[in-house]
């Protein structure tokens, strides 16, 4: 049993779970934006959240009901854990290590994050490409299957980091898929490529017509969380995915 | 000094109800000779973008294609509308308006603005 601050708190039992895909605020809001248009087409059903005492006291309203902002939602043998707020630094590695061990408990197939990374051309990028990093041969074989490229070298910052290393740590299959996106401004046309992405991998079949359709809406939406969520990005040196390992091959 | 620390935080907030407009997401940089910003002006035609350069800094008001409105909205729980972006940007050093450019590219604005040279004092070596 983990000794975790955090808990991941079922408020309807989730028998089964193939696949858990994890998307918090980050570069782009490229994950919050896929996973949240997802959750909305694919009618998914609020199953739980995760708790702390550390978390800052926070909670969001939706059609007058609270809600915790670190939630869980289900469909079939889908699991998403989603954020409406972008998670301070301090609270990453508590997080991750609640999240692996309660993957491993439902004897997930493949836990799965999301997000962007960051492209200097952005703007000269017609359809964003997605890459993956996966904790074994066996994951990277299920994305280059569903034709995603894997990412080859480089450093990876942030929540989606330490979610692969306690993966690694704990054995749990695991996998990061990125798009190539905006590092500031909020990228739907990234989100989009991830779900694609996504209905390759998992077999969703999630339309991105509405999103891009609503490209500026959204933008203009998720200004205030992209600010935010621009800090935090700061506290976990995400700058250092620009750079070049040492041992670079 | 507690609420006036809350007031910072509430400044940093990107609406102004009265002005009906939104202050955009903002990005700062420096090159030795340049200073960059760009902006990210969402439902925006580039004929509707006013730039100009003034003793606060950059200042940018775009009208928005079409009103934008959101229903119950914020602390305040009504129907708002916003019908453009507005900013002044400060500037990280004084820049020179000749030689200017602007670009706008799918929503996103950049400005590229001459640094100001300063005059170069040589100091001999003995």
């Amino acid at each position: 049993m983990s000794s975790s601050r955090v808990t991941v708190v079922e408020t309807s039992p989730i028998d089964k779970c193939r696949y858990c895909l994890v998307g918090f605020p980050d570069v782009g809001l490229v994950s919050s934006i896929a996973l949240g248009h997802a959750i909305l087409q694919a009618q998914m059903t609020e199953v739980g959240h995760l708790e702390s005492d550390e978390f800052p006291p926070v909670i969001v309203v939706h059609d007058g009901v609270p809600k915790p902002p670190l939630r869980l939602y289900h469909k079939n043998d889908v699991v998403f854990v989603v954020s409406e707020m972008p998670i301070d630094s301090n609270l990453i590695t508590p997080i991750v290590r609640s999240l692996v061990d309660w993957a491993e408990s439902k004897n997930v197939e493949l836990l799965i994050t999301t997000s962007g990374i960051a492209v200097p051309n952005r703007l000269e990028i017609e359809v964003p490409e997605v890459y993956g990093v996966a904790s074994s041969a066996a994951g990277r074989k299920v994305m280059e299957d569903a034709g995603i490229k894997a990412l080859e070298e480089g450093f990876i910052a942030g929540l989606h980091a330490a979610l692969m290393k306690e993966s690694l740590k704990k054995k749990v299959p695991s996998l990061i898929l990125l798009a190539q996106s905006h590092l500031k401004y909020p990228d739907p046309g990234a989100a989009a490529s991830l779900i694609n992405a996504l209905n390759r991998l998992v077999g969703f079949d999630v339309d991105t017509k509405e999103l891009l359709v609503h490209e500026g809406e959204v933008r203009l939406r998720l200004r205030a969380l992209m600010q935010r969520t621009q800090e935090n990005m700061q506290q976990v040196k995400k700058g250092q995915e620009q750079e070049i390992p040492l041992l670079y091959s | 000094m507690l609420a006036l620390g809350l007031f910072d935080e509430l400044a940093r907030e990107m609406w102004d109800l009265k002005r009906e407009s939104l202050a955009p997401l903002v990005s700062v940089s420096e090159t030795e000779d340049r200073v960059i910003v760009e902006m990210d002006l969402p439902l925006v035609q580039k004929k509707d973008i006013r730039l100009r350069l003034i003793e606060e800094g950059l200042e940018v008001e775009a009208s928005l294609m079409k009103c934008v409105r959101f229903e119950r909205w914020g602390t305040v729980q009504r129907s708002c509308e916003f019908r453009s972006f507005y900013k002044i940007m400060p500037l990280p050093c004084s820049v020179v308006p000749e030689g200017a450019t602007a670009s706008f590219k799918k929503g996103i604005l950049r400005v590229e603005l001459k640094k100001r040279r300063e005059i170069e004092h040589r100091i001999s070596i003995t």
